[in-house]
């Protein structure tokens, strides 16, 4: 039982982080990207291939996953941030679909639907971090740091500036702010913060095979945010924390093994729906019914 | 020369199929101004209520098909009535949003009742027929339909054309609140168009059942083709969604026969197709206005 707690602690930890940095880029700047699991699996993959293939360090494993999707993140950027509202999601949509594909099938790189075992367990300066206390530990250590630079972004002239963007292009443009150069920033930087979230999940669940892009992980980072109101820095914890608890009602209510992955699935996608028709801000801002801000 | 044909045969009746399923997408754009995710759920829906009235219970071919065409109807229907009317006056994204959260919902209602495993309508594979002095093989199935797809294409075209709904359908679409002030609402407009659309991805699925196989992602499956067909063609327009899909079908069809693509990656050939067209021309081939990019 406390094996099962410290799990979903960490899981929490993690996804407070992907979840934070979806709201970059989806929230305060207004991207409407359906994408952003694949930043989060290039940096559970890079983590996974490094650790396996060259035994790369932990700390190193995280930078390269973050310096490698937010390049990708760049360059994916300049070819689909012109494209407007649901084109873009169609677009982004689309590469992640591809994403899954390439996972399963460039079988010499990710070997596979088998998937990739054996990644080794956190450690920084020979120092293992084996329990899952210590991990939950280094984890919420780390998050928090990262978290910490989001909210010192968040509140920063670029946040005010990403803000401002999503609540009107062209006013922001006709004070003379690139707004386009800034969209791209903000998805570069929010995809480094997901490869960063994706490499703490490879070396915590040791495994990683191509479902990590699947339909259902998307809606669920979506969820997430949306409970907890885009472009609020507490709403996207709290979306995370609630989100991720009300996921495991399925285990105890007596569902047979088989069928929680399915009831799990279909509850999100009733909480989503219900979301986007009486609480599209966020349920969170339905309680201090205050404009979703930090 | 044999081997060409035979892909162009397979890729022009794949390519049916994807453009039932594009011409409700493409109509549903038109008329509500959205992109429904869930389209190819419908797809699905239609496969398995075929697959259980028509092997499970035994039905003859027309009662299993009108009984298919019922319970999709009415599930098409009722997702308008219940999920998208009230969401009419929304900004786009949203029903965009809560369309994607149906098609998990469905697709984990599937899961449920079937299970994830693959399932076939038909037991043992379909003689093939040899057509032209031998040079094509084809299947009954395949024939027909391409010839029903074709049929209902130009059965949809002139309804659009010729009829009175047809006709208030374009009215509403080129124009709702003018419209609106001829009498014409947008509500029953949006009940024909997912009428006509959920029966036309029922016939797809009934179809893709025999085919291929029944999986829960199927309906995604094909819906992602359309959606990519759409984007090509020029979404909104009804020849575009066609040409669109004839398009995709065959390049699948040809990239993966020839070898110039490994199987496996068929599943990723729309998407690149799509990404491509949305860089290159994200109005569509037959598209006018640009209304993909921001100003």
């Amino acid at each position: 039982m406390l094996e099962y707690l410290l799990s979903l602690a960490i899981l929490m930890t993690i996804w407070s982080l992907l979840t934070q940095s979806y709201n970059l880029s989806f929230g305060l700047t207004g991207l409407f990207n359906l994408g952003h699991i694949i930043f989060y699996g290039m940096g559970a993959y890079t983590a996974a291939i490094l650790s396996t293939q060259f035994g790369s360090p932990f700390l190193l494993n995280l930078l390269l996953g973050a310096l490698i999707a937010g390049a990708f993140a760049a360059v994916l950027g300049l070819l689909t941030l012109r494209l407007s509202g649901h084109y873009l999601a169609i677009a982004t949509l689309g590469a992640a679909m591809i994403a899954i594909v390439v996972a399963t099938n460039w079988i010499s790189l990710t070997n596979g639907p088998m998937g990739i075992r054996g990644i080794s367990q956190p450690s920084i300066l020979g120092v293992e971090f084996s329990s899952s206390w210590a991990v939950l530990a280094l984890y919420l250590v780390i998050v928090i740091a990262c978290q910490w630079v989001l909210w010192r972004l968040f509140r920063s002239p670029f946040g005010r500036l990403q803000r401002a963007i999503a609540h009107d292009e062209i006013a922001a443009k006709g004070l003379g702010k690139d707004t386009f150069r800034s969209q791209v920033w903000s998805l570069t930087l929010s995809a480094a913060f997901a490869a960063v979230a994706g490499g703490l999940y490879a070396h915590y669940r040791l495994f990683l095979d191509p479902s990590i892009f699947a339909l259902p992980e998307i809606i669920f980072l979506l969820l997430m945010l949306i409970v907890g109101g885009q472009g609020s820095f507490s709403g996207a914890i709290g979306g995370t924390v609630i989100v991720l608890l009300l996921g495991e009602v399925p285990r105890f209510v007596g569902f047979p093994d088989a069928l929680i992955g399915p009831a799990r699935n279909l509850l999100y996608a009733a909480l989503l729906i219900s979301c986007m028709f009486f609480a599209p801000r966020g349920v969170v801002w339905l309680f201090t019914r205050r404009r979703a801000s930090i | 020369m044999d081997l060409l044909l035979q892909l162009l045969w397979n890729g022009i009746v794949t390519g049916s199929l994807i453009a039932l399923v594009a011409l409700g997408l493409t109509l549903i754009y038109g008329v509500g101004g959205f992109l429904q995710f869930a389209h190819g759920e419908l797809v699905a829906v239609g496969a398995y209520s075929f697959m259980v009235s028509h092997k499970y219970w035994g039905w003859p071919v027309v009662p299993a098909l009108l009984l298919t065409l019922g319970v999709t109807l009415l599930v098409g229907l009722l997702i308008e009535r219940v999920f998208f009317r009230p969401l009419r006056d929304r900004d786009a994204l949203i029903p965009l949003v809560v369309s994607i959260g149906l098609s998990i919902g469905i697709q984990a209602l599937i899961l449920i009742g079937f299970g994830a495993g693959i399932l076939t309508i038909s037991d043992g594979a379909a003689p093939n027929m040899a057509l032209l002095s031998g040079h094509l093989l084809a299947t009954p199935v395949q024939i027909i339909a391409l010839v029903t797809s074709l049929l209902l294409m130009l059965g949809l075209q002139s309804f659009l054309t010729y009829t009175r709904p047809g006709k208030m359908l374009r009215a509403v679409s080129s124009n709702r609140s003018l419209a609106s002030m001829f009498g014409l609402s947008a509500d029953s407009a949006m009940r024909w168009i997912f009428g006509i659309g959920t029966v036309l991805a029922a016939v797809a699925g009934v179809f893709l059942g025999y085919e291929q196989n029944l999986e829960p992602t199927m309906g995604v499956q094909i819906g992602i083709m359309a959606f990519a067909a759409l984007i090509l063609g020029a979404v909104g327009s009804v020849p575009g969604a066609i040409v669109g899909a004839y398009i995709i079908g065959i390049l699948q069809s040809l990239l993966v026969g020839y070898g110039v693509i490994p199987s496996g990656f068929t599943a990723a050939i729309p998407f690149v197709v799509l990404i491509l067209m949305l860089l290159v021309k994200p109005a569509g081939l037959f598209g006018t206005r640009f209304t993909a990019i921001r100003h």
